[in-house]
């Protein structure tokens, strides 16, 4: 199914706990500031990048899906 | 930089350096923000840039602390330390905060399913009950320690209530928790300290481990059953790692909370303007709390150590020695901060250091969010003249927290 997601890291918020690097690690990496930028939206389940979300302390992550 | 600091003591235990920490952090942090006190044979760091960065490092800066308690013993004795304190060996090596990865990973991880803003955030009129619960009794007094009558008490009724065990229990678990304390915060090598490490943590222990087997035999829908059941790609946890985890809520999870909230209340009284203006707009009181665990934070400071040789910024920080990393100094330092030593309630943006950053981040900093937002709610609408019962302040004497001894105040 297409699918169309944004998924971004409020780089104000966040603070490299890395956790979303644990569940997704294909979507999301760490920058050089040890931040998580996001390398590729379709790396992996829109499940799993919302788990990565949701498990974020800070919650830094906001998902929008489009279908 | 090995140049000393000159024209006062180095040494953060001073009793000026207890009773205002900036006084020695932050002359630090102007004057030699990559210090090494050779007192102490430690490496302090107080620069927000480097602060955030060595946490950040984790895999260049460790948190074993039974790792780094373990060196610091003479070779001889290790081994009948073993023996004789084998609860702190058995614990630590579990423990979130003491853990490096990738063991760190798997046990946040799989507490990360069922420990989120989202569950907590469902605590909240709980919480705000327990506080007016509290708040009646002292009421009545009208004179209170503040610390004794509230601040102490709360925490430990809500992360009993949060792991559904009864919150009349908390007498108990401050007593475990007091004794834990002293290995904890400096155990060193002192044998005393390792003892009362061993009877606050096996009192604990034995309070929580029939609860989570009766659990674990008998689920329910509460947070110990959750978490028995909690997996993450088909890992969960053992038993005694939700032994621990529980164990090491209860005490981690009042102690810093408890001092939180007291110091948060010292700093708007002794800044009455800044009280007033909650007590005017309420709505301010989020970015207020914020604004306390900035400048009066519970945790000043947190111990790492090198696990490889590190050059910082022209300093050579070797292999297995101590780093001090003080986010209390950070959250001063205005590169990062307009006019960093105002108290300003309103304060925005504000991203302060107080719960750390990296992978160790505050586990529980959503929980105390919670308790601050509503506590100070709570006082400033019931008691907005309130005021402070004393002008002398002590501090105890501990380098990584900052707790208040007491704090009087009149309610009306």
């Amino acid at each position: 199914m297409a699918r169309i997601i944004r998924v971004e890291v409020d780089l104000d918020k966040c603070v490299g706990s890395r956790i979303c690097v644990a569940i997704a690690p294909k979507v999301f990496a760490l920058d050089e500031n040890g931040q998580a930028k996001v390398t590729d939206v379709e790396g992996d389940t829109l499940e799993n990048i919302r788990a990565a979300a949701e498990g974020c302390p800070l919650g830094a992550i906001t998902v929008e899906e489009t279908q | 930089m090995d140049a000393p600091v000159k024209s006062m003591p180095d040494d953060f235990m001073a009793p000026e350096a207890i009773a205002d920490p900036e006084s020695y952090f932050g002359r630090l942090r102007e004057e030699d923000p990559i210090h090494w006190n050779e007192n102490r044979k430690m490496w302090i760091l107080t620069g927000y840039d480097d602060v955030v960065w060595a946490c950040r490092q984790p895999q260049l800066f460790s948190s074993d602390k039974l790792g780094f308690n373990v060196r610091e013993l003479p070779e001889n004795v290790r081994e009948e330390y073993k023996e004789r304190y084998s609860a702190i060996y058995h614990t630590y090596p579990s423990w979130l905060s003491a853990t490096d990865n990738p063991l760190h990973d798997h046990l946040r991880l799989i507490v990360n399913q069922v420990w989120t803003p989202n569950q907590v955030e469902k605590r909240r009129l709980r919480i705000r009950g327990f506080i007016n619960e509290l708040l009646d009794q002292a009421e009545q007094k009208g004179q209170i320690d503040f610390i004794k009558d509230f601040t102490l008490p709360l925490p430990i009724k809500v992360i009993l209530d949060f792991l559904d065990l009864p919150h009349e229990d908390w007498q108990e678990i401050k007593k475990y928790s007091d004794r834990w304390l002293h290995y904890h915060f400096g155990g060193g090598t002192d044998p005393e300290r390792w003892q009362a490490g061993v009877e606050g943590i096996e009192g604990l222990i034995n309070y929580v481990e029939p609860r989570v087997k009766a659990r674990k035999a008998n689920p329910q829908s509460d947070y110990i059953s959750a978490l028995l059941q909690a997996e993450w790609k088909g890992d969960r946890l053992t038993e005694k790692e939700v032994i621990v985890h529980c164990a090491n809520l209860l005490f981690s999870g009042h102690e810093t909370t408890t001092n939180l909230l007291a110091n948060g209340l010292q700093l708007l009284l002794t800044h009455r303007d800044q009280w007033d203006r909650l007590c005017g707009n309420p709505s301010l009181i989020p970015l207020s709390v914020e604004e306390i665990v900035r400048l009066e934070g519970s945790i000043k400071s947190m111990l790492r150590y090198a696990l490889e040789d590190v050059e910082l910024k022209g300093n050579n920080i070797r292999k297995g020695q101590l780093v001090l990393l003080v986010n209390a100094a950070a959250n001063r330092d205005s590169a990062k901060f307009a006019d960093p030593q105002r108290v300003d309630v309103g304060r925005r943006p504000n991203p302060h250091l107080g719960f750390g950053q990296g992978i160790h981040i505050c586990l529980g900093a959503p929980l105390v969010r919670v308790e601050a937002h509503e506590t100070y709610l709570a006082l400033t609408k019931r008691f907005p003249s309130m005021r402070l019962n004393t002008d002398k302040f002590e501090w105890h004497p501990i380098v990584r927290g900052r707790a208040l001894k007491a704090l009087p105040v009149i309610l009306k």
